[in-house]
């Protein structure tokens, strides 16, 4: 019996070990490789010069501890990623299954707005993880992220608190940071070396009506949202889905090439796949509207109301066209005289967002019918669900 | 069945191209919307016929894509690749479907990808030359030279000024005869007129080039021309043999200065060549641009023009049976002679190949 016992033993283990390793080889043979090419920026020289002042005037600093890339690999080194991340040596040209990946900064916001005598500080940064193959210089994958910083202060932000507060989103240990942001996403991402089709927001607009309730009214400002709210977008359909979702390039591409610059100032251009699927959003309307009221204060719903398209370029097919809306209700105590309507219209914008990428997986009608007035179009909705699959 | 005889009434095709051809691999959209007859729905076969068509429409505006004298050549070997469609697919990916009940249509977009090398290769093994024995196959002689400003002479503008002048003396004189003697008394008046005029000549800035035939233009040119199946002879190997007629120095030479190679030296080279049994002749020119900065990248950016011609001799006068450009490409790299190196290997190239693909087209071998 015990030897029985012995050699039952034995074999499971044996069975387990076997099984174990198999796992292991399995996981490792299918893991691409990519190899980290460190922190970039995006756009075409003229745009990397101007459009990230504090970020360059940091990168500028010569400490090898402080720079991008190696706050980056601090963050990266010990991590698990679903892909054999290299980071120690150089991209291989005859690893023909093997990518590249750089962090790209796309955007960097500075915003310095008077609110009831006190200053508000916001800073916007949008990035993306691109993932590219080094023997085409072709973009594979791209995930975007955000990072949105806010912060009160009761003197006129000077140039140096400011940049002290760039240096805390890059290099600080608070929650708000540039790089862990970016290593948590890198974690989430399913990386595979080809995908079948792609999608793209290629036009992004907000109306007149919009632009009107924004603490700035220029027509520069007007495209500066129209980039953030399409990079917004992107971002929370790419990880509410956990899909690929091609960069919005309004501007920062020429053709379909993809220009970016690293931090020790060598410069790349990829080719961007044309979107299989492609997504217009307009911002059609914000509107506030008084829901109680009592002595501790009063609530409002700020309502966003923003309208997507998503096609078939080639045939022109429409999947599903519709406008959608969202009520963020938002207490104001009686004690507060000044309100920042802008930011809540933006956070229920923010919500709609969120809500809608995260149907386009599982299509409700109730929710349909709550966030457009009626149920309509159900059957369009639906194909959404195709459409994201046909991405993954 | 075929496709037509089954569904008969409505077909319409388009695609369109989203990836460079540079590589083995090239990806195109397809697109198929057919009227179908099946009672019902439409059929797995028709769906079958559509995706077929879908592929074959991505494929043609692939082909269209490279230009009008490769579409050409492509006409020739078009059932071929149509006929074996699945040897040149790697592979394709369903973008959309759809079914019109009402109308009876059933349309698909799919993205193809397609070995574009053997597709091109196919093209030009099916060319004239390529089909030739190799008794048959003709000589060519290349003479492309490149230039770079190397003065520039400004002339100041030249003015001519003329005045005219002009006096006119008026004089009068009188005679008074009176008892006391004879008086004499005169006046006089002047007017000067002054004509001013003249013009301004302005002479063309007299600029100086330094001319050369560099080793990338010919390494470039020689293997398009080389893989098409022409037996290259490099200009400087038979400079001697034709008795100085074919010169590739005096190229150079008219190159330095003027806006063309003269005819004398053509007709020279025409001449020197015809003396060798030498049919074929491409001449050219490439002419480096001022370097700026790329706006996308920031590197140094330099453009070529490039011009060129393929001259036929087997008859008695030389005749051009393909010519390109002027066309412009431009060359990027980190500092001004890379960024040159690229542009010219970049003009070379893309001169060479549109001038065999007209040469294939035409059949000449």
């Amino acid at each position: 019996m015990d030897i029985v016992r012995h050699v039952l033993n034995h074999t499971l283990k044996s069975y387990l070990l076997i099984l174990f390793l198999s796992s292991f080889l399995v996981t490792e043979s299918y893991a691409v490789n990519v190899y980290g090419s460190g922190f970039s920026y995006l756009g075409s020289a003229e745009h990397v010069e101007s459009a990230f002042p504090y970020t360059q005037k940091l990168s500028l600093n010569e400490n090898l501890e402080t720079s991008f890339d190696a706050a980056f690999l601090r963050k990266v080194k010990d991590e698990k990623f679903n892909f054999n991340y290299i980071i120690k040596d150089l991209a291989s040209l005859g690893d023909e299954e093997a990518l590249t990946f750089t962090l790209a900064l796309q955007q960097e916001k500075t915003s310095i707005e008077e609110i009831g005598g006190v200053f508000k500080v916001l800073i916007e940064l949008e990035a993306q993880l691109l993932f590219f193959d080094f023997n085409s210089m072709s973009i594979v994958a791209s995930y975007p992220i955000n990072l949105q910083y806010i912060d009160v202060s009761e003197e006129t932000p000077s140039e140096n608190y400011i940049e002290q507060k760039f240096n805390d989103i890059y290099f600080g240990s608070s929650k708000i940071n540039f790089f862990d942001i970016a290593v948590e996403r890198l974690k989430a991402v399913r990386i595979k070396k080809r995908y079948s089709n792609y999608i793209q927001v290629v036009n992004s607009s907000i109306s007149d009506s919009v632009l009107n309730l924004s603490p700035n009214k220029s027509k520069g400002e007007s495209r500066r949202l129209s980039q953030y709210y399409a990079q917004s977008f992107s971002q929370l359909m790419s990880s509410n889905q956990d899909i690929s979702v091609l960069p919005y390039m309004k501007g920062h591409a020429i053709g379909s090439k993809l220009s970016g610059r690293y931090a020790n100032g060598e410069v790349y251009s990829l080719e961007i796949p044309e979107p299989d699927y492609a997504v217009d959003i307009n911002i059609a309307a914000f509107k506030k509207k008084l829901f109680s009221e009592n002595k501790s204060g009063k609530s409002f719903i700020y309502a966003a109301q923003a309208e997507f398209n998503f096609y078939e370029p080639l045939s022109q097919r429409t999947y599903f066209h519709k406008k959608l809306f969202n009520g963020a209700t938002k207490v104001i105590p009686s004690s507060q005289v000044i309100v920042d309507d802008w930011a809540a219209y933006n956070d229920s914008l923010k919500i709609l967002f969120d809500k809608f990428t995260r149907q386009l997986g599982m299509p409700s009608k109730k929710w349909l019918k709550k966030h457009s007035g009626s149920s309509d179009g159900y059957k369009s909705f639906l194909t959404l669900k195709k459409v994201i699959d046909q991405c993954r | 069945m075929p496709l037509s005889r089954k569904m008969g009434v409505f077909f319409l095709l388009f695609a369109v191209l989203f990836t460079g051809a540079a590589s083995a691999e090239a990806v195109s959209k397809g697109m198929a919307e057919i009227t179908y007859e099946s009672w019902g729905s439409v059929s797995s076969d028709e769906k079958k016929a559509a995706k077929e068509y879908a592929i074959k429409s991505a494929i043609s505006v692939w082909a269209s894509k490279q230009g009008e004298s490769f579409l050409k050549n492509y006409e020739l070997v078009r059932k071929k690749v149509e006929g074996n469609i699945s040897d040149y697919l790697f592979g394709t990916t369903l973008i959309d479907e759809n079914t019109d009940k009402d109308e009876k249509l059933y349309r698909v977009v799919l993205k193809v990808s397609f070995d574009d090398i053997r597709i091109k290769n196919l093209v030009s093994s099916s060319s004239g030359i390529a089909q030739a024995e190799d008794d048959e196959l003709s000589y060519m002689v290349s003479i492309f030279v490149s230039r770079r400003q190397s003065s520039v002479q400004e002339f100041d503008e030249k003015v001519y000024k003329r005045v005219d002048t002009q006096n006119d003396i008026r004089g009068e004189e009188h005679e008074d005869v009176s008892a006391s003697g004879v008086q004499l008394s005169s006046s006089s008046s002047q007017t000067t007129k002054k004509t001013t005029g003249g013009s301004h000549t302005k002479r063309s800035d007299k600029i100086t080039y330094e001319v050369s035939s560099s080793n990338e233009i010919s390494t470039a040119m020689n293997e398009v021309f080389s893989v098409n199946g022409f037996e290259v002879v490099e200009a400087e190997y038979i400079e001697d043999e034709s008795g100085g007629l074919l010169s590739v120095e005096a190229f150079k030479q008219d190159f330095s200065q003027g806006e063309d190679v003269s005819g004398r030296t053509k007709r020279n080279a025409a001449k020197g060549a015809k003396m060798l049994e030498i049919p074929y002749m491409a001449v050219g020119t490439l002419d480096i641009g001022i370097k700026d900065t790329d706006p996308a990248s920031g590197l140094t950016r330099v453009f070529v023009t490039v011009t060129g011609k393929f001259i036929s001799m087997k008859k008695r006068f030389p005749k051009t049976i393909a010519s390109v450009g002027p066309v412009q490409y431009a060359g990027i790299g980190p500092n001004q002679s890379v960024a040159e190196r690229n542009a010219l290997k970049l003009a070379s190239t893309n001169a060479a190949t549109e001038l065999v693909n007209q040469l294939n087209a035409k059949g000449i071998k």
